[in-house]
């Protein structure tokens, strides 16, 4: 018991903290670009003319379609051929950010089409456009409302960012498959290695609901379409 | 042309993974419903009992987990730890299922607690015990309540099977991977495989909907 | 005709298969408060969304000022010469009162920001709201969230002030208020065009009474004649014409419902 103490304290010091971090690269990188990707589909979606609209609209149903790893594979092996070549980093970073945009930008256009139309007419007799309508009035009332499914979608990305080691790109569970070949300890390993999951998606719950506290306003929940 | 020719060429083996990926995705969808089911019950008309609790744990490990993280755990840990020398298809398949579980006793769960109270108060009126009253009155409506939010279950657990890749299972990510370092064609082959995901995908969402149509009770339950 | 700051000729607008607006002309100086009455669905509020084209009219022309404003491609910088006031207030929900009264300056006229706060602060102190300042729209009773949403429409600056029932979604003792910021808007020389049925309201500030009528004006004039009895055209501040029947008979309709 003594021993298995150690060698959880040392693979903690080593390849699982390695892992963690890099982890933590890939899923920093790709969140907000993943949001992004999601304001600007929904954005599309309900607003753009034909053409936008139907893309955005393809965009997410292609998406959503596909599983995660093959949307991986396509980007890290596929893309070579038209000249692109991308490091497993980059490759999954892209991918997660197509996936967790495709899969946000649905909470958005839900929360988009929730609010209230009156808004934009009042917004609109003030004489804004309707650009400036949807970005002062629609998508801050939209963020607010779309923020429990979003917050959702970052915790998923949490977890499919073990998808990077399918590219051989090593990251926390990467690390833990690695020391575990080593010393043979699957099951605490992978115990370990669960662990540290669960509690980076316990934090980042908290961070959501943090979040969601400060962007709070008296009442505004109530009030829908 | 020369791409399509390959696809083609790979077509039939690629198309035995259609059912390795179909197997993947029944089996975990029974599996799921199987234990789901009373998991939900459990949390909703025993609340507050210690089974309740353990519930919550599962719940929350299993939907906390990466499934290639319990993927592993499985293939190369617990199941050997024990003893279990299973074929790395019915072990992805368990744990899809058992993951599947988690997050279907929480649709359940929901559906449960939207059946009104007065349902249960009818039937105890009528003499049914508490489980009789359960599985004759409350669990019909809520299976018919909880049928939208459950089909979403099919298009999950069909993108997630494809992870079974990372433990060698041979459904259609693997076969097409193995069919790409042959014919050194990634092009044709991943995307190929990407388009069948998306039919399987659409195929079964027309079905559910069906079966949802089929089994609308009129009044009931909305639209 | 120097002083005609609107001037609205032949408006018509169909939705489907009901023409709403049957041809629609009237002129508006400066100072003028136009009330208009009538039974519901006869296109008051179609008429005041049409002279800012939040609907777009059919046919017929709206000159603000010199500028025929019916084809202007610029309809934003139309919009923010009317303020318009709507019956359910349609403040901004995510927004404080002084933020919503705030934000046509800073994204509409571009103003700088501590500019925009001194005089959204003022706007709310003329309407008497300069207390709720931080308040969101939830917190506010109906009578409060529409004094904010007339500031939200002064602090534009505009040279008309449209009031589409301003109070029939406020609870009885919540029109007051609103009424009285109203009164003193109308005292302070702004041209206003109110479609509401607050007749003690209309009585004492309206210049002219509009009786409408399935989509077309069919009775106008002064509050004291369609009061008084007197034969029209004495007054001599308005083209009136007929003898009112038709706008008494609603009248009494609407004080016995």
């Amino acid at each position: 018991m003594d021993e298995s103490v150690r060698y959880i304290l040392d693979i903690l010091r080593g390849p699982l903290l390695q892992g963690t971090l890099a982890s933590c690269k890939l899923i920093i990188c790709s969140a907000p670009l993943g949001l992004l990707t999601g304001f600007l589909v929904s954005t599309g979606w309900v607003y753009g003319n034909r053409a936008v609209s139907g893309l955005c609209r393809a965009y997410v149903i292609l998406i959503k379609g596909t599983p995660l790893l093959i949307l991986l594979f396509v980007i890290y092996f596929c893309l070579p051929s038209f000249g692109l070549m991308l490091s497993p980093f980059s490759a999954s970073v892209l991918g997660f950010i197509m996936c967790s945009g495709a899969y946000s930008s649905e909470y958005i256009r839900g929360a988009i089409l929730s609010v209230r139309s009156d808004q934009v007419t009042a917004a609109r007799a003030l004489g804004m456009s309707g650009m400036q309508a949807i970005v002062w009035v629609v998508l801050p009332q939209a963020a607010r409302r779309a923020l429990p499914g979003c917050s959702n979608e970052m915790i998923y990305l949490i977890k499919y960012s073990s998808l990077a080691y399918m590219l051989s790109f090593i990251e926390l569970t990467g690390a833990g498959k690695m020391a575990a070949s080593r010393s043979f300890r699957f099951t605490l390993v992978f115990s370990v290695v669960g662990l540290i999951y669960l509690g980076m998606v316990s934090l980042a719950s908290l961070l959501f609901l943090w979040i969601g506290k400060k962007l709070a306003i008296p009442g505004f929940e109530l009030k829908r379409d | 042309m020369q791409s399509a020719l390959i696809f083609f060429e790979s077509l039939p083996n690629i198309a035995l993974g259609i059912f390795t990926t179909a197997g993947l995705v029944l089996i975990a969808l029974s599996v799921g419903f199987v234990v789901g089911l009373p998991l939900g019950v459990i949390q909703v008309y025993w609340g507050s009992s210690f089974f309740s609790r353990v519930v919550s744990v599962y719940v929350w490990l299993l939907r906390g987990l990466p499934s290639l993280v319990l993927l592993f755990l499985f293939y190369y840990g617990v199941f050997p730890l024990f003893g279990i020398d299973l074929p790395p298809f019915f072990v992805g398949a368990t744990v899809l299922g058992l993951r599947s579980s988690a997050y279907q006793s929480q649709i359940f769960r929901g559906a449960l607690l939207s059946i009104d109270q007065g349902q249960m108060q009818a039937a105890r009126s009528l003499g049914m015990s508490r489980s009789v009253a359960i599985r004759s009155v409350i669990l019909p409506q809520a299976l018919r309540v909880s049928l939208p939010a459950w089909s979403n279950e099919y298009p999950i657990l069909l993108t997630d099977s494809s992870v079974c890749y990372a433990i060698g299972v041979m459904e259609m990510l693997t076969r097409t991977s193995l069919q790409v370092s042959r014919t050194r064609a990634p092009v044709p082959l991943y995307l190929g495989v990407a388009v069948i995901f998306i039919l399987m995908n659409y195929i079964g969402m027309w079905l559910l909907h069906y079966v949802e149509r089929r089994y609308r009770i009129p009044g009931f339950g909305g639209s | 005709m120097e002083d005609v700051i609107l001037r609205v000729r032949d408006l018509h607008k169909r939705f489907d298969s009901e023409e709403v607006l049957r041809g629609v002309t009237f002129e508006v100086r400066k100072g003028d408060v136009k009330v208009f009455i009538g039974p519901s669905g006869t296109g008051k509020s179609t008429l005041l969304r049409c002279l800012n084209r939040l609907v777009e009219p059919d046919s017929g022309q709206v000159w603000l000022g010199g500028d025929e404003i019916t084809h202007s491609s610029d309809i934003d910088g139309v919009r923010r010469r009317m303020g318009m006031v709507f019956q359910n207030f349609c403040l901004f929900d995510h927004l404080t009162a002084l933020r919503n009264v705030e934000i046509g300056l800073l994204k509409v006229l571009k103003m700088p920001k501590h500019q925009a706060r001194e005089l959204a602060l003022s706007e709310l102190a003329r309407v008497g709201m300069e207390r709720f300042a931080d308040k969101y729209p939830a917190e506010l009773s109906g009578g409060q969230a529409q004094r904010v949403s007339i500031a939200r429409s002064l602090a534009m600056n505009p040279e008309v002030m449209l009031f589409d029932e301003p109070t029939s979604a406020l609870d009885p003792e919540l029109t007051g208020e609103v009424l009285d910021v109203m009164k003193l808007l109308a005292s302070g020389g702004m041209t206003m065009l109110v479609v509401s049925h607050e007749m003690e309201f209309v009585y004492s500030v309206a210049s002219e009474v509009l009786f409408m009528e399935r989509g077309v004006i069919a009775e106008r004039g002064t509050p004291r004649l369609i009061r008084g009895g007197t034969a029209p055209g004495s007054d001599g501040s308005s083209d009136a014409a007929g003898s009112f029947e038709r706008t008494r008979a609603f009248l009494r309709h609407i004080n016995n419902g």
